[in-house]
């Protein structure tokens, strides 16, 4: 397994409420324009999605750049930014109230800008027994963690439970990390110049031919990808020869600069990340969730 | 000159108050490579660097030169963003320098206006600052397939854009810039602020001559389509205009509002290193004495 150092990292609690969808108020009208010019009225973000998991497709629903499962945030802004910031992708989640009390689930990603949602995995049996409004809990552990081999990259949202499982190796001081594809610099949509501590960067997906040559034609929700040529140590941005990693949180968007939208992993200014293709990279199956 | 629609467009006013610079607790940033600052450079009156200026070699972030407004009430500042555009007449309603003419010169966070030296030295943050909003709704009527944004039509006349055939424009452009180097402002939509262009690589911004752009340069951005949102789309192209200074953030740079965008290569951008709002409105750094028109 990679070293890192996940034995000097704290576990420290963080908390929200799983949010209602929202809508905007009249007189604005309900729908997003598409980037071919139609309105179109679709679920929001946020709630509790029933049938939408990590591992299925994350394009061609009838929605806005869809969540998986529960999305939670915490209305206090100070602890929102806490639970936005510090809970990592693969920590666990626990329901503190209501009729899925004591239940757990795991972090699968966060949202970008004007929702800045946590996104979390229950099993479908949880689902059907939560509740808007229900608190969540998440032990947050991850933000600081090092690869001991790879003083170059700079890990983002990564929980040591998902570094550990996801098959990474290092060569000298790259490390080689499993990717199901790489997003060309051309692809990187909205999120850029945004945190990356938190956050996500969207692929775009207007032009489903670079897409598809890209090997992300069939992108699914939580498939790890890398984005060519931007850095995401401070915000996220275009960088010659800049390697990020993510995992993809959400579903696609049919507004022109959003799509699939990734919460990145790791990242290296310098290039010290070799993405390695291989298929099925993918959260579901590294975390086991089912 | 181009056949617009611009006897259809309603002239109104909108408001706002010279914007005091505001800091959060907590003051320091972090640039692309780490280390911190504080942020100088927005909102407030600027009284060394006016419109024109070079947008990169500032100790200030995201440099908004001459004089920024904004309104407090979110809705009337939204008003004051769709409503308002570069090139319309600006003019202060209160206080010492009550009268003072200017024009808009970006949208930025805040709306950049210029104003005469000796009348930015009477003003103060809180003053009220009046706009003759007009240009909102501007459509081209040869050029259906190009689309119009952020422009007083009396700047459109003066951006020097010559007919090429074909349904094609010809527009007079200091740097041709791709796609992928553009950041922060995905997001946004084309009549709702600008977009950085990533400058945190060094490499990156001597390959597209970046360190030479001024504020108020015109601007061509390849495979950017800015019809609906912005979006990458091989062969559009959208026509830029840079309103405020570099950053030293990651995925942000320089701003460039959206001008005019065109889903084909119907666009055709000209090296020209005077294509700029200030010179073409004889203001900001290029401004004759005594005049701002």
């Amino acid at each position: 397994m990679i070293a890192t150092n996940q034995d000097r990292l704290i576990a420290i609690s963080v908390a929200g409420e799983i949010v209602a969808p929202r809508m905007p108020a009249l007189p604005a009208m309900p729908h997003v324009i598409s980037k071919d010019g139609r309105p179109v009225l679709v679920p929001p973000l946020g709630g509790i999605v029933y049938n939408v998991k990590v591992g299925d497709a994350a394009l061609g629903w009838v929605a806005e750049n869809v969540h998986p499962g529960v999305s939670i945030k915490s209305r206090a802004e100070g602890e929102h930014v806490a639970l936005h910031t510090l809970a990592c992708v693969g920590n666990e989640a626990r329901v503190m109230t209501g009729e899925a009390k004591g239940r757990k689930g795991t972090v699968t990603g966060k949202s970008g800008r004007w929702s800045e949602h946590l996104i979390i995995h229950f099993g479908k049996e949880t689902l059907d027994a939560l509740a808007i409004g229900d608190r969540i809990l998440v032990k947050a552990l991850g933000v600081g963690l090092q690869f001991s081999d790879a003083p170059q990259v700079v890990t983002k949202n990564l929980s040591p439970a998902l570094a550990a499982a996801w098959g990474i190796t290092a060569t000298k001081t790259t490390l080689n990390v499993p990717v199901v594809g790489v997003v060309p610099a051309e692809l990187m949509g909205a999120g850029s110049g945004l945190s990356s501590d938190g956050g996500v960067l969207d692929i775009q997906t207007g032009d489903a031919g670079l897409l598809a040559s890209a090997g992300l034609g069939d992108l699914k929700i939580g498939d790890v990808v890398a984005f060519q040529d931007c850095d995401c140590t401070f915000n996220s941005g275009f960088h010659k020869g800049a390697v990020s990693v993510g995992v993809v949180s959400q579903g696609d968007s049919q507004r022109a600069g959003f799509g699939p939208g990734v919460t990145i992993l790791m990242t290296s200014r310098e290039g010290a990340i070799h993405p390695a293709k291989k298929a099925g990279v993918n959260l579901a199956s590294l975390l086991g969730l089912r | 000159m181009l056949r617009t629609n611009r006897d259809s467009l309603v002239k109104m006013a909108v408001a706002g108050i010279v914007s005091p610079p505001t800091l959060a607790r907590g003051v320091h940033r972090n640039r692309a490579t780490g280390e911190a600052f504080v942020p100088i450079g927005m909102a407030g009156i600027i009284y060394n660097a006016r419109p024109g200026c070079p947008a990169f070699g500032w100790e200030a972030d995201h440099l908004e030169p001459a004089v920024c407004i904004h309104c407090a009430d979110a809705q009337e500042d939204y008003a004051l963003h769709y409503l308002a555009n570069p090139g319309n007449d600006a003019t202060v309603v209160s206080g010492e320098a009550k009268g003072a003419r200017g024009i808009v010169m970006g949208e930025h966070a805040r709306f950049i206006i210029d104003f005469d030296e000796a009348d930015m030295e009477l003003m103060c943050p809180g003053d009220r600052v009046q706009i003759q909003a007009w240009g909102t709704g501007l459509r081209l009527l040869d050029y259906p397939h190009i689309s119009v944004w952020k422009l007083d039509p009396r700047l459109l006349d003066r951006l020097g854009i010559q007919e090429a055939g074909g349904g094609a424009l010809r527009v007079p452009v200091t740097h041709v810039l791709p796609s992928r180097i553009m950041g922060s402002g995905w997001e946004l939509n084309p009549e709702y602020v600008d977009q950085d262009i990533c400058s945190n690589d060094p490499a990156t911004v001597k390959a597209f001559g970046l360190e030479t752009l001024r504020t108020g340069d015109v601007v061509a951005v390849t495979d950017a389509d800015h019809a609906l949102g912005r979006g990458y789309r091989k062969g559009a192209i959208t026509i830029g205009l840079i309103n405020h200074g570099n950053s030293w953030m990651l995925g942000h740079g320089p701003g460039c509002m959206t001008l005019l965008s065109c889903a084909t290569p119907k666009i055709e951008p000209v090296i020209d290193p005077n294509a700029n709002i200030a010179r073409y409105m004889n203001c900001g750094v290029f401004a004759s004495k005594g005049a701002t028109t």
